[in-house]
């Protein structure tokens, strides 16, 4: 707890000392720019709440902390540079992974990028870790998590800009990528990942008040489970994954839908938020189905206190269905399915 | 204390509740406090042809990042400015804390085309800007804005 706390208040000096000017521009061409997002958070329930992240009811302090840094380089009109390093909420403070790093290159409507790249899977895939980005406190946890917290692969991309018309365009990003390893704990049993190819198709028609986003993901990989008894194997499997979202905006109003599936799962969220100013009430709903069974209701509001710091203040109730642990990441004890979970959380871009 | 409940319906009614008047009127009220001011997006490269409203609103989305085939900049005024949140308020229908939210969004991801902020938001310095930037384009109130400019959009009040 002593180390949770003091990692708090790192997070939140680093944020009060640099959030004044968003983006620190080195030259025209260079720019260093950073998020971060930190939590004080709470459940009703003993069993931990949320993959990667862990949630008891002791009230945690570092269970969302998140920290990332971004330098962009532009070397022409055709080339450029980018690299993204983040502490995630899973992640030590000393071991912060590499979410990012690719060189891109623009000729007329056309972008190549080759590198480590972020999988394009849901709405808010790109700036995944930018709490700043989305109302919500975190990413729609049924959907998003649903990938064990896996962002990213090592391979390359191609998106054409289509432009259909003045009011709408076309971004198609066909993507591949080479074998690659990702690591994840849930309780303490340690899944290692070799992720031996990724194919995939992403698709997005948007206008200036709304996405709709197409994606297609097939991996095929081998997984090494460890567990405290011992070690095993479990053979090669493939999956294909779907993943359909929508995003429409009207004056005050912003309504959000995504939907995610797969062979092990059928989740979806809806949400919808009104901005008043500088506060913004929302409400989600979200069903998961399949391996993991839960519902859940959430309310929240989002007060921006400066162009560049929020505050999320929430509350969710998520309750397991059918005998699954729903969002609780192993077998309740005391047999306790549902959680109610508070979040007061913190997001800054500096 | 919630099993058994009923989420859905729950979930459906507070839909219902937050379309309900009370919200839509308040919304009315904001937007019809900005009246009266014109707004003209301009540049001073007079090969950019005139452009339509969708043209212009996914220009300010980041969604369009090339006029003429030629990558373009855009320059912004500063948070504090009252023409800033009337601006973006008129042509996007959103408010500072919408577009600061959704920029970052751009920012992060390395999609958008995201406008320059300078530190004065005077007419001469906006000028100025056009000056070093070639393809850049600027908005400002119509009344403030130079004859001899590229005027490629005209933002009324009423629209």
């Amino acid at each position: 707890m002593h180390t949770s706390k003091i990692c708090f208040i790192a997070t939140t000096l680093s944020m009060s000392t640099f959030a004044v000017n968003a983006k620190l521009n080195l030259t025209d061409d260079i720019s260093l720019s950073g998020f971060g997002s930190t939590s004080i958070t709470r459940s009703n329930n003993t069993t931990p709440l949320y993959v990667n992240r862990e949630i008891t009811d002791n009230t945690c302090y570092d269970c969302d902390t998140t920290l990332g840094l971004q330098g962009d380089i532009r070397f022409n009109d055709n080339f450029n540079a980018s690299i993204q390093v983040v502490k995630r909420p899973q992640d030590e403070w000393s071991s912060p992974v590499l979410e990012w790093a690719y060189v891109g290159y623009n000729v007329s409507n056309f972008n190549l990028k080759v590198g480590r790249l972020r999988l394009p899977l849901f709405l808010s895939s790109e700036y995944y870790y930018v709490g700043q980005a989305y109302t919500s406190a975190r990413p729609q946890q049924e959907v998003y998590n649903s990938v064990l917290g896996i962002t990213s692969y090592d391979g390359i991309s191609g998106t054409w800009d289509i432009e259909i018309s003045d009011e709408s365009y076309l971004t198609v990003t066909p993507y591949l990528g080479i074998e690659s390893d990702g690591e994840v704990n849930i309780g303490q049993t340690q899944y290692n990942f070799n992720i031996e190819k990724t194919v995939g198709l992403n698709s997005e028609l948007s206008g200036f008040d709304y996405r709709i986003m197409f994606n297609y993901a097939y991996f095929e990989y081998a997984v090494d489970v460890t567990t405290p008894k011992g070690s095993m194997k479990i053979p090669a499997d493939d999956i294909s994954i779907y993943t359909l979202g929508t995003e429409y905006s009207l004056d005050h109003w912003l309504l959000t839908a995504e939907v995610l599936i797969d062979k092990m799962h059928f989740n979806w969220y809806s949400s919808i938020a009104y901005n008043i100013d500088k506060f913004t009430p929302y409400v989600t709903y979200a069903e998961s189905h399949h391996n993991q069974k839960n519902n859940s209701l959430l309310f929240g509001m989002r007060y921006d206190l400066t162009t560049t710091v929020s505050l999320n203040a929430e509350w969710k109730y998520t309750n397991a269905r059918d005998g699954s642990n729903g969002e609780l990441i192993t077998t309740p004890i005391d047999g306790d399915t549902d959680a109610q979970l508070y979040t007061l959380m913190l997001n800054f871009i500096f | 204390m919630f099993k058994g409940l009923n989420l859905r319906n729950i979930c459906v009614g507070l839909l219902i509740f937050s379309f309900s008047p009370p919200f839509s009127i308040s919304a009315k009220e904001e937007a019809g406090k900005d009246e009266g001011r014109s707004f003209a997006v301009f540049s001073l490269n007079n090969s950019f042809p005139e452009l339509s409203k969708s043209k212009v609103r996914m220009i300010y989305k980041g969604k369009v990042k090339r006029i003429n085939k030629e990558h373009i900049n855009l320059v912004d005024l500063t948070e504090d400015s009252d023409m800033k949140a009337d601006f973006y308020q008129k042509l996007l229908g959103k408010s500072l804390s919408q577009m600061n939210g959704y920029r970052a969004s751009l920012a992060f991801s390395g999609k958008g085309n995201l406008p320059v902020t300078i530190s004065n938001n005077d007419i001469a310095s906006i000028l100025d800007w056009l000056e070093e930037n070639p393809n850049g384009i600027a908005y400002a109130t119509i009344k403030s804005v130079p004859e001899d400019v590229n005027v490629l959009f005209v933002l009324d009040p009423e629209e």
